[in-house]
């Protein structure tokens, strides 16, 4: 008669799980993991529908807590990015005129990527999103996710019953970017080199490389210079500026300037926290680009 | 236990998990409802199958996450073990019962999660280098609201109870 008994069975499970979670590398072990996303989208998308219906009811347009600007100040505002659009139109087109190669590579953004739908967000405590794409759709790892408002994040994980995208507010994202300022009707690039942003998880990202003296601000997080005030500040847009990304996706905003503090254990460094436009973990459906050209 | 509903129940609450934890979330935290699905099964259901249940759940929720796989599968097994060490001396249908078994439950699967983030921090991607290591705090806001989430989500699972068949395998002398 066989000695095995339930319990032998159940500790071998558990010290399996625990030799993959914290023995082997992830990399090797997420080969071999099956995406079934798509099984649970049948509870999964009508509870985020309903979800969806509340929180738009209850909580109306959602305005950053430092957004302190009047309705016609927003709407000169729209008004000035208009112009900006229409400038950057002509302008990009007139590129394409020029360089015949570039125009093939180049067009709107949507031309080059798949729209999926969003089954749900990560069950763990990571910051990603399940969609129903699949590598029958021609998804690949490492591709790129957007929204029309800007990056959403890479996809993460491939499989035939789902994918999952990896936010650019996850730990594990990060991508170079530059600063930017819309001050009062133009677009300001702010004298700050490309420096790395990098998820934090719960919806937020952060830089942590420049000195509080590089953004123009003291130990005392005041500005060196009171006339011009910090060189970043609440507010300020951030950009795609980062040689491995695709050329289209180069100038596309991945948030805004949120908090500004020093950081934990390097006091004369800066703690930049960046949050993306929209809540990127209630996004009905995202674009997937399939074609970097 | 009845696997047939244990099934029913795995699938729901891991696809609300999946569908509402957004919408729910506070200041970037959400209540896990499968650990709350994992404290119900530990404390009412025989042992082998509570152990196997809770197992199985954990290794559902590792399909449909970005963490790393097995993370989940080994705390809540962890879970049931310590859960069924107290199933004869809990009160199982009190909320204070629900509460306690939820918090411990939440903070041992915490500090696995923590002790993961903090030794094998996420590679990142596409720039070079390591990303930040998990931080407490969320960790500990999820904990509190699941707590918190327990004494109702479990009081409506109580009433279900029987769906589940609890105590058919203990009069017959076997597991499942």
């Amino acid at each position: 008669m066989s000695q095995l008994r339930f319990h032998h069975v159940f500790y071998v499970l558990m010290a399996l799980s625990g030799i993959v979670a914290f023995l082997i590398p992830g990399r090797f072990v997420e080969r071999y993991q099956p995406r079934i996303e798509i099984l649970f989208s049948p509870v999964a998308r009508p509870a985020g529908v309903v979800g969806r219906m509340i929180t738009r009811r209850t909580e109306g347009t959602v305005v950053p807590a430092n957004d302190h600007r009047l309705d016609p100040e927003v709407r000169a505002e729209n008004e000035a990015l208009r112009g900006e659009v229409m400038r950057l139109n002509a302008r990009v087109a007139e590129l394409n005129r020029q360089q015949n190669e570039l125009g093939k590579l180049t067009g709107a953004l949507r031309e080059l990527c798949k729209v999926t739908k969003v089954i749900g967000f990560d069950s763990g405590n990571r910051d990603s999103i399940s969609i129903s794409g699949t590598s029958f759709d021609g998804i690949k790892q490492d591709m790129y996710v957007v929204i029309n408002g800007g990056l959403v994040g890479q996809v993460a994980r491939v499989g035939s019953l789902g994918s999952q995208v990896k936010l650019v507010t996850d730990p594990a994202f990060g991508v170079r970017v530059k600063f930017l300022r819309f001050d009062k009707e133009f677009l300001m690039q702010l004298p700050i080199a490309a420096v790395v942003v990098q998820g934090i998880g719960a919806g937020r990202m952060s830089v942590t490389q420049l000195s509080l003296a590089n953004i123009g601000l003291d130990a005392n997080l005041k500005p060196l210079d009171a006339v011009a005030g910090p060189i970043v500040k609440e507010g300020d847009y951030v950009q795609i500026d980062d040689n491995e990304c695709p050329a289209p996706l180069q100038g596309l905003k991945v948030g805004r300037v949120v908090k500004i503090g020093s950081r934990r254990g390097a006091r004369l460094y800066a703690d930049i926290q960046i949050e993306p436009i929209t809540n990127l973990q209630r996004l009905p459906e995202v674009m997937v680009m399939t074609r970097e050209r | 236990m009845r696997w047939f509903s244990y099934f029913i129940l795995a699938y729901l609450v891991v696809g609300l998990q999946i569908g509402l934890a957004p919408y729910v979330a506070y200041h970037g935290a959400a209540p896990n409802l499968v650990l709350l699905a994992v404290v119900f099964i530990a404390v009412n259901a025989p042992r082998d199958a509570a152990l196997l249940g809770c197992f199985m759940l954990g290794f559902l929720q590792d399909l449909v996450t970005q963490q790393q796989p097995g993370l989940f599968a080994f705390s809540y097994g962890l879970v049931a073990l310590l859960v069924l060490n107290t199933q004869q001396v809990v009160y199982k249908d009190h909320p204070l019962t629900h509460f306690s078994l939820a918090l411990a439950a939440g903070l041992l699967t915490a500090a696995i999660i923590l002790a993961h983030g903090w030794l094998r921090p996420p590679v990142l991607k596409p720039v070079d280098g390591r990303g930040v290591r998990p931080g407490a705090t969320t960790e500990l806001t999820r904990v509190l609201y699941t707590a918190l989430l327990a004494p109702i989500v479990l009081g409506v699972l109580k009433r279900a109870k029987t769906l589940f068949g609890f105590h058919g395998g203990r009069r017959k002398g076997r597991a499942w």
